[in-house]
């Protein structure tokens, strides 16, 4: 559907101007350029810069990035981020494949119900369900109560301050974040793959796990990418969830992850230059992974 | 009809598809269910169990939260932050949206490639110059430290979002409005706006959770009184802290306007979200 | 197009106004910056400010008040830029205190404590904490920077009546204090209530252990990174042997690895989920507030060395300094000298705050809350026996400490854990 018009290349009225278009665009632009781009340049600046945040800058060159190659606890927290990519995106995307699967007819009664329900976790504050997992993995709380009442004494524990669990704590809630989303878009695309496929494939007697494997695993590539995505920004950003639940990094170092490594080192040991290299890095392996995935997602487009 | 086997067993995955779906929905809600009812109880009341109904429903915790832990003040900074970022925000994208989606210049890809940059970057890597910048403005610790990152932000997410609505729009209805002497301003505002509530909609409850919901940046620029309910929820300290049914109060306080919101408008909401929401 | 030019017009009107600067004053304007957050505390430093305000007449004090870790936070941006406080209070340390005298922006107080008799407000040892010399490298002396006027303490609150009932009291060495732990224990109860999630209170409960087998010169060689500072010591391979025996003996609240301190360690606390809680005098006006005067005690706790005074951890709260590029330093200094003094020393004593001065022993009542903590400050500061804060060094020595009680690592890896980070420069 043709919706380009107005341009100053093909034979237009003149009572729009090309021009007329920056007008639009420029109060927006300005704020933007002001607030968001100066200050992405400015942090691949800061980070070649040994700086306190409030004293002279020095200039280092690449040492900032040199000593975070080196940096131990840069690496665990990249790995940590790295352990809940597996429970913020692919323990959510096969939870909501698996539930697509689970369905034959394509449309549900009731959607609109669970649909709400659903993505009630992707709503709420990182911070409230911090509190609330918090005071559910507490010692005498809420989980532990139904453990014991199961009879399973063994499996009490400190969740959030043991050494071996934390991270799997944090990991799961960060499941019970995300499933909901990745169940709404997935139910979602199901309901617009096209029927015929099903019948043919049932002509053809395929089996239910051919018929996933054929029909709707492919029918439901863009909602995977698009979870994907998501989620796995979420998981490289998380910050606000970890910073309630384990108040910093959890047990020891248990959970440590970047973006609280970030807040650590420019904002409590006075090391901005090494905070922004901190930063860099991980926008890089951010918008590579995104570009990377929405090249995907406009090649199919097109092909479709 | 014969009720053969391929029957049952369509219908038993129907079943287990429905069973399956009950369950998850049940899990997503149970945790807010236990900590909005603790709200109402009192603290002896806790040791009955998280699901147990409160005896009588008291608001004695929320008044707690809202005036000793400060809450109030929490609220109405949320408040002051909110409004202007989406009012300003969404009037921002409109406008530009417009201009990307139906209008063609020079440069029009380039600036839109900057623009998607805004979107993919994580507020990590902005936060360390933000800082440094409301100091040299001088705006340090003040309201427009929160506000106007959070308008450039969703200004970017907002132009994509606007774009992608515009371009969908028919020629047909511009056409009609040029012929009748309409610059590209009342194009714009007589014609098209009223034409795209869902759109405008759904931008504006995503721009809404979002600031509202935001913690970094707050927990950054401003301290004190200035600070939002997410912040200071999560730096809730002293006797409140020990205070668990105060605590369930202050989080239900925190939660309940994006609930509204998200109730109301859950249409738009989960629309908004899915249709490759790529702010986060 | 009329409505939106009137908004322009009317924006701009409003950025003027917003922008243009504050008639030019005769009087001149003080610029203070403090931690007194909650209502009673702002009423009494806002009478301090009244009384200094007509003393002086002509001087204004814009006070602006923060919690501790958000001044912490922000004051080396403010102090480094134009138009910040002229005074304000600062956090010791060398991420503190430190690094604003590295980067020059706090000004020597050295002469003004002579002027006025600073020395004499309490010991020279705690003035130390205050003294860095002027390139921020050495702690402990150098230029004063700062004068505090409350104090610290980390010691042991307990439930008097737990006390009654199992027959204790307070114990007068740390072999006492230990075999009142195994008491405690045996009478199904939890000796000492305590949560280590956060990270930081790990600190104190461990270093409560560690300075009742250490010598203050031993720690004052480490903190201050003299000559000879390690922290591979005997005493604190001891300490540290002797805090995984106390896990193992269930000393400590069950689940402590995973309760936070406000919600959880608090409330086990005052729901008498446990007898003592070792943390700092600051809980004792949140204390009071919940359970009044009467049902809680404090006392420091022992030395197991032979002969030696309790040596607990503690010390002066955050300092009161002034910014170098000041444009009144006298006045300043002035300020300074009214709110570490003896007037301030009776209001901050009301409030419940436990003053870095001697407090006049005639407004103790017997037998409250206030009277033992005052107490406490006062013998440990008497006797030279004021320890230290170990993550102002080692900054990251909670992680190290938790690791230590999960039995993650060896008292002995956790010794060359953290003298490993000592070594490197304590990051």
């Amino acid at each position: 559907m043709k919706t380009r018009f107005f341009s100053s290349r093909l034979d237009n009225p003149p009572y729009i101007h090309p021009y007329q278009a920056y007008l639009f665009i420029l109060p927006g632009l300005i704020i933007y350029a002001v607030f968001v781009l100066w200050p992405i340049l400015n942090t691949a600046r800061y980070s070649l810069y040994d700086w306190t945040g409030f004293s002279d800058p020095v200039y280092i060159g690449l040492d900032n990035y040199a000593e975070l190659w080196n940096d131990d606890d840069f690496w665990l927290a990249l790995q940590h981020n790295a352990f809940f990519v597996i429970f913020y995106s692919i323990l959510p995307i096969m939870l909501g494949l698996f539930l697509t699967a689970l369905m034959t007819r394509r449309t549900l009664r009731g959607m609109t119900l669970f649909r709400t329900g659903l993505f009630i976790p992707q709503v709420m504050s990182p911070v409230v369900v911090g509190i609330i997992w918090r005071w559910l993995f507490a010692y005498d709380g809420p989980i532990n109560e139904l453990l014991l009442a199961l009879g399973l004494d063994g499996w009490v524990r400190p969740w959030l301050g043991d050494f071996t669990w934390a991270r799997y704590a944090v990991g799961g809630v960060g499941v019970w974040v995300q499933y909901g989303l990745c169940m709404v878009l997935f139910i979602a695309g199901a309901q617009s793959i096209n029927t015929d496929l099903y019948d043919a494939a049932a002509v053809a007697g395929a089996n239910a796990w051919q018929e996933f494997r054929h029909v709707t695993l492919p029918g439901l590539r863009q909602q995977i990418l698009v979870a994907f995505v998501l989620t796995f920004i979420a998981a490289l950003r998380v910050f606000d969830l970890v910073f309630v639940l384990t108040r910093g990094g959890g047990p020891g170092k248990e959970t440590i992850v970047t973006s609280l490594l970030i807040y650590r080192e420019a904002f409590q040991y006075n090391r901005a230059g090494y905070g922004a290299a901190m930063a860099l890095v991980l926008t890089v392996i951010i918008v590579t992974v995104s570009a990377l995935v929405m090249r995907l997602q406009t090649s199919e487009e097109d092909a479709q | 009809m014969i009720r053969d086997r391929d029957y049952w067993r369509k219908q038993a995955r129907t079943g287990l598809t429905y069973l399956m779906l009950l369950i998850f929905l049940i899990g997503a809600l149970l945790p807010f269910a236990g900590i909005f009812l603790t709200a109402f109880k009192s603290s002896s009341e806790l040791a009955q169990g998280p699901f147990a109904l409160p005896e009588t429903w008291q608001f004695d915790n929320f008044q707690k939260a809202w005036d000793g832990a400060r809450f109030g003040t929490y609220f109405r900074s949320s408040v002051i932050v909110v409004v202007p970022v989406v009012v300003i925000a969404t009037i921002l994208s409109t406008m530009s949206g417009y201009a990307f989606g139906m209008i063609r210049f020079w440069g029009d890809n380039l600036l839109l490639l900057l623009i998607v940059l805004g979107l993919m970057v994580p507020s990590e890597a902005v936060i360390i110059p933000l800082w440094k910048l409301m100091g040299t403005l001088g705006l340090r610790n003040t309201y427009w430290a929160l506000i106007l990152p959070q308008v450039g932000l969703s200004f970017a997410f907002g132009t994509f979002w606007m774009r992608a609505h515009f371009k969908s729009m028919p020629t047909e209805l511009v056409d009609a409005a040029v012929v009748d002497g309409c610059n590209a301003w009342n194009v714009l505002w007589r014609v098209l706006f009223p034409l795209s509530r869902p759109a405008l909609l759904s931008l504006i409850v995503l721009l809404f959770m979002w600031t509202w919901n935001e913690f970094f940046l707050v927990l950054v620029m401003v301290t004190g009184d200035l600070r939002t309910l997410p912040v200071g929820l999560a730096l809730l300290r002293g006797r409140y802290a020990a205070d668990v049914p105060v605590m369930a109060a202050a989080a239900t306080i925190v939660s309940l306007p994006v609930i509204v919101m998200y109730f109301i408008f859950q249409r738009h909401f989960i629309r908004g979200m899915v249709s490759g929401a790529l702010k986060e | 197009m009329k409505s939106k030019r009137s908004v322009i017009l009317l924006t701009i009107v409003a950025l003027l106004v917003a922008l243009a600067p504050a008639a030019a004053q005769d009087e001149v304007t003080l610029v203070v910056w403090d931690n007194w957050t909650r209502d009673a505390e702002q009423a009494m430093i806002e009478q301090l400010n009244a009384e200094f305000e007509e003393a002086n007449p002509g001087v204004t004090i814009q006070r602006e008040a923060y919690d501790t870790s958000d001044l912490t936070d922000i004051l080396p941006l403010a102090l480094s830029e134009s138009g910040g406080p002229d005074v304000a209070m600062i956090n010791q340390g060398f991420t503190g205190m430190g690094a604003l005298v590295e980067a020059g922006l706090l000004l020597p107080l050295d002469d003004y404590a002579a002027q006025y008799g600073w020395a004499d407000r309490y010991a020279e040892g705690l003035h130390a904490r205050n003294r860095f010399t002027e390139d921020g490298a050495t702690f402990g002396e150098g230029n004063l920077y700062g004068v505090s006027n409350t104090a610290e303490v980390v010691a042991a609150y307990y439930w008097k009546s737990d006390f009654e009932e199992l027959g204790l009291s307070i114990p007068q060495t740390f072999a006492e204090f230990e075999a009142m732990l195994q008491t405690i224990k045996d009478a199904d109860k939890t000796p000492i209530v305590f949560g280590s999630l956060d990270g930081w209170p790990a600190i104190h409960t461990w270093g409560a252990i560690q300075h009742a087998y250490a010598t203050l010169d031993e720690l004052d060689a480490f903190m201050f990174r003299r000559e000879g500072g390690t922290f591979d010591t005997e005493s604190n391979l001891v300490s540290a042997q002797k805090m995984v025996e106390w896990i193992d003996a269930g000393y400590f609240s069950p689940g402590f690895e995973g309760m936070d301190y406000d919600n959880q360690t608090f409330g086990a606390f005052l729901n008498h989920n446990g007898v003592m809680w070792i943390t700092g005098s600051w809980m004792t006006g949140s204390i009071i507030e919940e359970l009044g005067e009467e049902e809680i005690g404090f006392f420091v706790i022992p030395s197991a060395i032979e002969g030696a005074p309790p040596l607990s951890i503690g010390g002066v709260g955050l300092a009161y300094g002034a910014r170098a590029t000041t444009e009144q330093p006298d006045l300043a200094a002035a300020y300074i000298d009214l709110v570490t003094g003896p007037r301030a020393a009776e209001l901050l004593f009301e409030q419940g705050f436990l003053p870095a001065a001697t407090v006049d022993p005639a407004l103790l009542v017997e037998g409250t809350l206030t009277a033992d903590v005052v107490e406490a400050w006062n013998t440990i500061s008497s006797q030279n026996a004021v320890g230290h804060y170990l993550d102002w060094t080692v900054p990251d020595i909670a992680a190290n400490i938790q690791e230590l009680m999960a039995g993650q690592v060896s008292p002995e890896e956790f010794i060359q854990d953290v003298e490993s980070d000592y070594q490197a420069g304590g990051m």
